[in-house]
């Protein structure tokens, strides 16, 4: 018995528990319509959530991740840096992976004596963890280099406006 | 903004929010979901009642010492005036179906983005103070009180809506959330609550004819700007007329095509147009710095301001006496000229029924109102062979078409852009059916939400959007995204480059442009952007 | 919570029609004045209420439009869902009305994946909401037999239609069944999907419960509590006679029946379900997208304060001059150019 059939085996409960917990943060009403709706166009936010969650737990169970990984965690974290204030809370789907395994499987895991295994994989959820920081910081950086673009392009019309930025070029 | 401490935030995290009654979640003001308040000049200046000072993260919001009084009549007058309101308040039975429609509850999951819900925080009040049944009942028959936080909840959330009507599609009784949204910013604005990127525009608008506060010579000098890029492209230089009395034509676009990019190729495209039809077929057209905005900021603010803003559009073709009025690719602009302008501003009877002079086309549809859609006219154009075109220069492009809300929703312009695009463009994908069309999903900057301040929350709203055009970038590798409304070529790059990275955004007419054989032109090495043409990038 | 509030309510009423009758014996009171105020309250409400409407105008034509204008006359216009003749919203209302076309509209769609019962609530909303009104529908013209003499053809074809299962005796009616199945949904629906449960008033379990006692008591008259249906005929036909008489042999059920319908008849023109009345009205809908051909009339347009062309051209002349574009008034005039 290792601890990664047994997360094999659990796959559905735990995916299922994984996205509940994602989804608490959320209003009642609106975790249901996002759990429910299967419709990709009609619902993106859930069905990314869902499918994405599924993609990153079967990369924990390779014995290497895949440069897929990036993406998959990519596609809720653009949606949760927007939703959260708090990028504890925007990253807590991360964290949360660790104790939902430990919940679902801590009778296997003393039945069979697996810490070794569980370590390991909670390893492998710290390096998950660090990944989600850097996508996380790549979506805010994004929106606040498109706002100071934003800003710089409309100081630089008005200089050109004034007719200050043609000196400039002709210097 | 202060961060909470690590113990406020562990309470937060894994703990469903507790089951309660909407009526008693008292509503939190966000930052980045509210747009900042207008600017006391600007409302001063058209006369907006109420003009100050105020923050929504404060407590005291300032309201005027008699506040109820005036929501009290200011809905009575509204109920007494608007058969819709009256109706759209009684007659909703909750039935969910317009509740997952709406792009922001999509994005947010705020429940109180559902449209139904934004509808009952007007509704509540309404059953407490005009029914029988709700003053008697109240709680037990959906009523309560009319409070300070109401009035938040409202202003909150009536500027988290843009108008785009897709809840009212699904809606059996059609009840119409841009109505209502419509009315309740009307509501607080009688209190001074509005936002300043809607305020302050309304008052340029109003004062020097477009959004940005652009005086006629500067407006003139962007036009001739672009007039230069033309050259340099195709060797041609348009020649357009500005203010020219006994035009044929006069054409209006929001200024927005003017200013910015990618607006300003669009804007492009117009120019080409027009003095191709010049060269070969006399056409006279003329620009107005007058009414230089088509897009109507009033609309945003209340009726009256979209009356007052939208009287510039007749009152200048009668003092040009033009034939009549060509209009550019806007949203809510054409909603207002399609809907409202000639109950509110006509009859033009001092303009003649639109007949295109080229192909003696008449435009039954606009026999009224004589204005006509761009894409009509240049659809009609393409129709009757009228324009030489080289499709094979935007053979680079694989394109998508976003439907704008407010032409496919309040007017039911579909399939013009549709030919126009299959004439000037060889690779054109759909995106899925329940992405366009008249159940199109709104850009999430509509209706003044445009504004920097909340660019978070349009991100959201326009994540369903972006979401189908993720899907046909994925599928068929479409880099550009085409659309008729200046909000959207506004504020789609950014959205496209947060969302859906390689896909750039157009207007139709930029399209047109670009396709466009002018008698005599050089040959083209660059489109309008000044990237190299299919085959040229050696 | 506010679903328990309505159903207490309802049982409430049924609790007072049969202390009111099977107690204290007031037979007429039940029997006679009340559905005579109910009749006179839901006529007199309903017609108030469509005329407290009709009141206000419509002042700008804003139909939705859900398909391709009428424009060029190549392009192939969508004539119901954007219609731009009086028939073409005819047929619209039609639509909407008999087959809520605006609901169906929820069930397209083409691609997705994962459980599919989920997504499919949304075409049950529209399945279930027809059942129910058209059950509903067939049920009250199905009770016209008790309200006629000689009952007309149509009402007993209806009523044999309607019974053609010829199962039990007396034999079961299919609306009977439908009508229970579709509140039985649309109960459901609101107790058990956190979404509706959320936008969900007690005046909107209210009427639910309310129709599930008027369906329940019926059913166990039939059924169950046998009643006496000539003596029934005899009070309705005396109601609509406007000479009322009582029959002894017709039991309590009968009454808290006809005081739950009652009760339906007082509290309909004051609620939600005026949108029986209010979906003729409403202007999204029942408006014609002519917009552009022919001119609405807004009776209470106002003149309003505008900013003029010699305003604007006062202000920025000066500049317009130098930039060559053309004025009306040429600079020399100009006040301003005066003073100085």
């Amino acid at each position: 018995m290792d601890l990664y059939s047994l997360l094999r085996e659990k796959k559905k409960t735990i995916l299922n528990n994984w996205l509940d917990d994602l989804l608490s943060s959320y209003p009642p009403e609106s975790a249901q319509f996002f759990k429910s709706n299967p419709n990709q166009f009609s619902n993106p936010v859930g069905n990314t959530f869902r499918l994405n969650l599924e993609k990153i737990y079967d990369e924990l169970l390779q014995d290497k991740c895949s440069e897929k990984l990036p993406e998959w965690l990519d596609g809720i974290i653009r949606i949760r840096s927007l939703q959260e204030l708090h990028p504890s809370l925007s990253l807590n789907f991360a964290f949360s992976l660790k104790k939902i395994v430990w919940n679902s499987l801590k009778k296997e895991i003393k039945k069979h004596n697996l810490y070794e295994d569980y370590y390991k994989f909670s390893q492998r959820i710290d390096e998950l963890l660090g990944l989600a920081f850097d996508i996380y910081m790549q979506c805010r950086e994004k929106i606040w280099s498109q706002k100071a673009n934003y800003i710089n392009s409309r100081v630089h019309k008005l200089l050109e406006r004034a007719g200050y930025i043609k000196e400039v070029e002709a210097f | 903004m202060a961060l909470p401490s690590a113990r406020e935030l562990f309470s937060k995290i894994s703990h469903r929010m507790p089951k309660r009654e909407w009526m008693d979640i008292p509503v939190e003001i966000k930052p980045g979901r509210y747009c900042y308040p207008a600017n006391p000049k600007s409302l001063e200046y058209v006369g907006m009642p109420y003009a100050r000072q105020w923050s929504p993260l404060d407590e005291d919001w300032k309201l005027p010492e008699n506040w109820m009084e005036i929501i009290r009549t200011g809905m009575r007058d509204r109920l007494d005036r608007f058969r819709t309101f009256k109706i759209f308040m009684d007659i909703c039975v909750r039935c969910g179906a317009c509740a997952d429609k709406c792009h922001f509850f999509i994005g947010t999951g705020d429940p109180k983005n559902m449209p139904v819900l934004r509808a009952e925080l007007l509704r509540s009040i309404y059953r407490g103070e005009f029914t029988t049944a709700g003053k008697i009942l109240g709680r037990f028959a959906g009523a309560r009180k009319l409070t300070e936080e109401v009035i938040k909840e409202w202003w909150y959330y009536f500027y988290q809506c843009t108008e785009c009507r897709r809840c009212s599609l699904f809606c059996p009784y059609g009840i119409d959330q841009a109505e209502l949204t419509i009315i309740g910013r009307e509501l607080t604005n009688l209190l001074g609550l509005n936002t300043d990127w809607i305020a302050t525009p309304v008052a340029n608008c109003y004062r020097t004819g477009n959004h940005l506060g652009i005086q006629p010579h500067a407006f003139k000098e962007m036009i001739e700007f672009f007039c230069d890029d033309i050259e340099e492209v195709t060797g041609i230089r348009p020649e357009p007329q500005f203010n020219k009395k006994g035009a044929d034509i006069l054409f209006i676009t929001p200024s927005g095509d003017v200013f910015a990019d990618p607006g300003t190729y669009t804007c492009m495209g117009y120019l080409m147009l027009f003095h191709y039809l010049k060269e070969e077929y006399g056409l006279d057209v003329t620009w107005s710095t007058y009414a230089s905005e088509g897009g109507n900021f009033g609309f945003f603010t209340s009726h009256e301001m979209m009356k007052r803003l939208n009287a510039k559009m007749y009152m200048e073709a009668k003092r040009l006496g033009v034939k009549w009025i060509l209009g550019g690719e806007c949203g809510h602009m054409w909603r207002v000229i399609h809907q409202y302008m000639d109950t509110m501003n006509g009859p033009a009877d001092f303009l003649e029924e639109p007949v295109n002079p080229i192909t003696g086309t008449k435009f039954e549809n606009a026999k009224s109102t004589k204005m006509v859609h761009i894409t009509e006219f240049t659809a009609d154009l393409i129709k009757h062979g009228k324009l030489k075109l080289d499709k094979s220069r935007n053979d680079n492009i694989i394109l998508t078409y976003h439907d704008s809300c407010n032409p496919s929703r309040g007017m039911g312009l579909l399939e013009e852009p549709r030919y126009i695009i299959k004439h000037v463009c060889n690779h054109f994908y759909e995106m899925p059916e329940n992405t366009i069309r008249e159940q199109t999903f709104c850009c999430g900057s509509g209706a003044g939400l445009n504004a920097g301040e909340i660019e978070e929350l349009r991100f959201l709203g326009g994540l369903p959007r972006a979401n189908a055009v993720k899907h046909v970038h994925d599928k068929f590798g479409v880099n550009m995204l085409a659309c008729i409304c200046a909000i959207d070529r506004a504020v789609f790059p950014p959205l496209m480059d947060y969302w859906v990275p390689g896909v750039d955004v157009t207007g139709i007419h930029e399209l047109v442009g670009n396709a466009l054989i002018l008698p005599g032109e050089k040959e083209r090495e660059t489109n309008l952007r000044g990237e190299p043409l299919p085959g040229k990038e050696g | 919570m506010k679903a328990t509030y309505s159903l207490f309510l309802v049982f409430g009423l049924v609790l007072v029609a049969l202390i009111g009758v099977g107690g204290l014996g007031l037979h007429y009171l039940f029997g006679v004045i009340i559905p005579y105020v109910a009749v006179l309250c839901f006529i007199l409400g309903f017609i108030c209420k469509v005329l407290n409407w009709g009141r206000s105008p419509v002042p700008f034509r804003i139909p939705t439009t859900a398909g391709q204008q009428f424009s060029l006359p190549w392009i192939k216009q969508n004539k119901i869902d954007n219609p731009s003749t009086m028939w073409g919203v005819v047929l619209r209302m039609f639509f909407e009305i008999f087959t809520f076309r605006s609901l169906f509209r929820n069930t397209k769609v083409e691609l997705y994946d994962g459980p599919k019962l989920a997504y499919a609530s949304a075409k049950w909303l529209w399945l279930f909401a027809l059942m129910f009104h058209y059950a509903f529908l067939v049920i009250f013209i199905r009770h016209m037999r008790f309200f006629t003499e000689p009952v007309p053809s149509i009402f007993q074809f209806i009523d044999k239609v309607d019974g053609v299962l010829q199962v039990g005796a007396p034999h079961i009616y299919i609306t009977e069944i439908i009508i229970l199945v579709g509140l039985a949904f649309l109960l459901l629906r609101r107790i058990l999907d956190p979404k509706i449960r959320y936008i969900s008033l007690p005046a909107d379990y209210f009427p639910l419960f309310l129709i599930l006692g008027i369906v329940v008591s019926g059913i166990l008259m039939r059924f169950f509590v046998k009643t006496d249906v000539v003596g029934i005929k005899q009070i309705t036909m005396g109601l609509v006679m406007l000479k009322p008489v009582l029959p002894k042999s017709v039991g309590t059920i009968f009454y808290v029946h006809l005081f739950l319908v009652s009760v339906l008849l007082i509290y309909f023109p004051f609620s939600k379900l005026m949108h029986m009345g209010g979906v003729f009205l409403s202007p999204t809908r029942n408006m014609i997208n002519n917009n552009r051909m022919k001119r609405h009339v807004n009776p209470w347009n106002y003149p309003v304060k505008v900013h003029t062309y010699e305003a604007y051209e006062d202000e920025f002349r000066e500049k317009m001059v130098e930039a060559g574009l053309p004025v009306d008034k040429p600079l020399e005039q100009s006040p301003a150019e005066n003073k100085e």
